[in-house]
């Protein structure tokens, strides 16, 4: 077993290498299930979700030990919703705009400030049959952010929840809108509801899509990229390290790909220039 | 691998056999039980399907019953001991008058009749939007047959108890003490059987001298008058006397990492992000 944590390790630590610190506790409001999280660069924070309690925390980004978070989003007018399986799990954050972005309900993506605190309603709310957004039967789809190019990117599940596909909106679009562009069919490499990571990042400055692909791999779509379109690069994480992944990062600065892998209790980073150059 | 063991959280053993029943949450969801006497890479002798999040359970020999805490949504699935597959549970403690939140830790009193739950605190319904709160962490206390949407008969809470992300409980069959294994506050929390409220507890076992390091499992043996503690931050287990109290130093402790080393507690990462500002990789369990 183990407690829910945020452990912080230092880039190049590798092995058993021990974490430079650790958020835990009480009084910190987090919960286990945490399948993504960010960092605010611009507000140096650390924003997460507490699946359990229905609620987005936001940290001091150097929080350790038991400290609580410094703001708070629950209450009944935020909307926010989990599933029993993975209570409210998912997000991404756009640090330009300043917005956390919740996929809630299988089926809607609600957009909170950063500043908001409290039982706040979402500032902005996507969602509908025209929209195409569908999570797993018991989960939720996974969202990225393009602040540059200023769109949102969801991964929607197929018909069947294997399958998939990108789903392409204007970043500020509402209601039951439809997507800009869709990337779907079988040459796309999109994992289905089990084989894919539970975050998607977005490298703005070049428009690259890094999400879970078939075979427990990274792919990169662009999002010029529509209709059946091939990966553009593919990281074959199983082949290589012999893990699945489940959870993706982008360091531009050093061009790393990072991966965590859930099933396999361990991190791995790659160096990819070809997707930073 | 063909022991099916994997992700384990909660052990108990059946006082009347010695059958060893080990629950597993999140990869397995799932019970499987072993003789006694097992050893090495063997099958269990039955397993049993869980809801997930599965975390804690208890056997009442007397009735041929086992308790299992589900983390969330929160409930205490009662099963018939030899139940396995896919089997139903006899009774069900689940709905919003129990007040269980983010179920963990389970003891039972065969003496008085009685069921402690420890609650973390954490709660949604998750059928209802913005339903989310947070509760101060809670030991609520059930009569044994409890089922249902039913009330505690008492609760122990507030800040004088100092639970903090408490794991295993276990209670002295001789005079109904509550052990409490209190993780992240690295202690051992003793109450009394009839403590409720806002009560600090009547012995805390805290300290550099006691060995403990994250203590998250915790079972009395009241023949010998001892506890033992599993200890998940320095992959130790330390046995404690039942009367010890403050910083005391355990009778004796086993260890499957040198003295001093402290774990990585790194466990089945889902998710990572980077910080761009510190150069550092932030990693949810």
């Amino acid at each position: 077993m183990n407690t829910p944590q945020i452990a912080v390790f230092a880039r190049l630590a590798k092995e058993n290498t021990l974490e430079t610190r650790a958020l835990e506790g009480q009084k910190t409001m987090i919960s286990r299930t945490m399948h993504s999280l960010a960092y605010d660069s611009v507000h140096d924070e650390i924003v997460v979700n507490s699946p359990l309690a229905q609620a987005i925390l936001f940290f001091r980004g150097g929080a350790k030990g038991e400290e609580p978070p410094v703001r708070v989003i629950q209450g009944p007018h935020t909307q926010i919703r989990g599933t029993d399986y993975d209570g409210n799990d998912k997000m991404t954050f756009d640090e330009v705009h300043g917005e956390v972005i919740i996929p809630i309900n299988r089926d809607t993506v609600l957009v909170f400030s950063r500043e908001a605190n409290g039982d706040v309603a979402p500032i902005r709310v996507l969602g509908g049959p025209d929209t195409q957004i569908r999570g797993p039967a018991r989960g939720h789809p996974v969202v990225g952010v393009d602040p540059i190019h200023d769109l949102l990117v969801v991964r929607s599940v197929g018909e069947q929840g294997s399958g998939g596909s990108l789903l392409m909106f204007d970043r500020t679009a509402t209601g039951n809108t439809k997507p800009r562009s869709v990337i779907r069919g079988p040459k796309t490499g999109l994992a289905g509801a089990g084989g894919g990571t539970g975050q998607l990042q977005v490298y703005a400055p070049k428009g690259w899509i890094v999400g879970g692909a078939e075979g427990g791999s990274i792919g990169v779509w662009s999002i010029e990229d529509s209709g059946d379109a091939p990966p553009r690069w593919k990281i074959p994480v199983q082949q290589l390290a012999g893990i699945a992944p489940s959870g993706v990062a982008i360091d531009p600065v050093h061009k790393e790909v990072i991966v965590a892998s859930g099933g396999r209790n361990r991190l791995v980073t790659f160096y990819f220039p070809e997707m930073f150059d | 691998m063909t022991s099916q063991n994997e992700y384990n959280n909660g052990l108990s053993i059946d006082p009347k056999n010695g059958d060893i029943y080990s629950v597993a949450m999140d990869t397995a969801d799932n019970m499987i039980v072993f003789s006694h006497d097992a050893q090495g890479d063997i099958p269990p002798v039955r397993r049993l399907s869980t809801p997930h999040r599965n975390f804690a359970s208890a056997i009442d020999d007397e009735k041929g019953e086992v308790f299992i805490t589900i983390q969330y949504p929160p409930k205490v699935m009662v099963y018939r001991r030899e139940a396995s597959d896919r089997e139903k549970p006899l009774r069900v403690l689940e709905g919003e008058h129990t007040g269980l939140y983010d179920a963990h830790g389970l003891a039972i009193d065969l003496k008085k009749k009685l069921m402690f739950v420890g609650n973390w605190g954490n709660a949604s319904d998750y059928r209802v939007a913005g339903s989310g709160k947070f509760y101060s962490p809670s030991i609520t206390v059930y009569p044994l047959d409890a089922s249902g949407d039913t009330a505690p008969l008492r609760v122990i809470q507030g800040p004088k108890t100092q639970l903090d992300w408490f794991g295993g409980m276990s209670l002295d069959p001789d005079n109904g003490n509550l052990y409490v294994a209190n993780d992240v506050g690295n202690s051992i929390l003793i109450f009394k059987e009839t403590d409720q409220g806002n009560v600090a507890p009547s012995r805390i076992i805290k300290g550099p001298k006691t060995g403990l390091s994250h203590p998250a499992g915790i079972s009395v043996d009241a023949k010998n008058k001892e506890f033992w503690v599993s200890n998940m931050g320095n992959s130790s287990a330390t046995c404690i006397s039942l009367t010890a109290n403050g910083d005391a130093a355990p009778v004796r402790t086993i260890r499957s990492a040198p003295a001093g080393r402290v774990s990585l507690k790194f466990g089945k990462p889902q998710a990572v992000a980077y910080d761009s500002k510190r150069e550092e990789y932030l990693v949810p369990n």
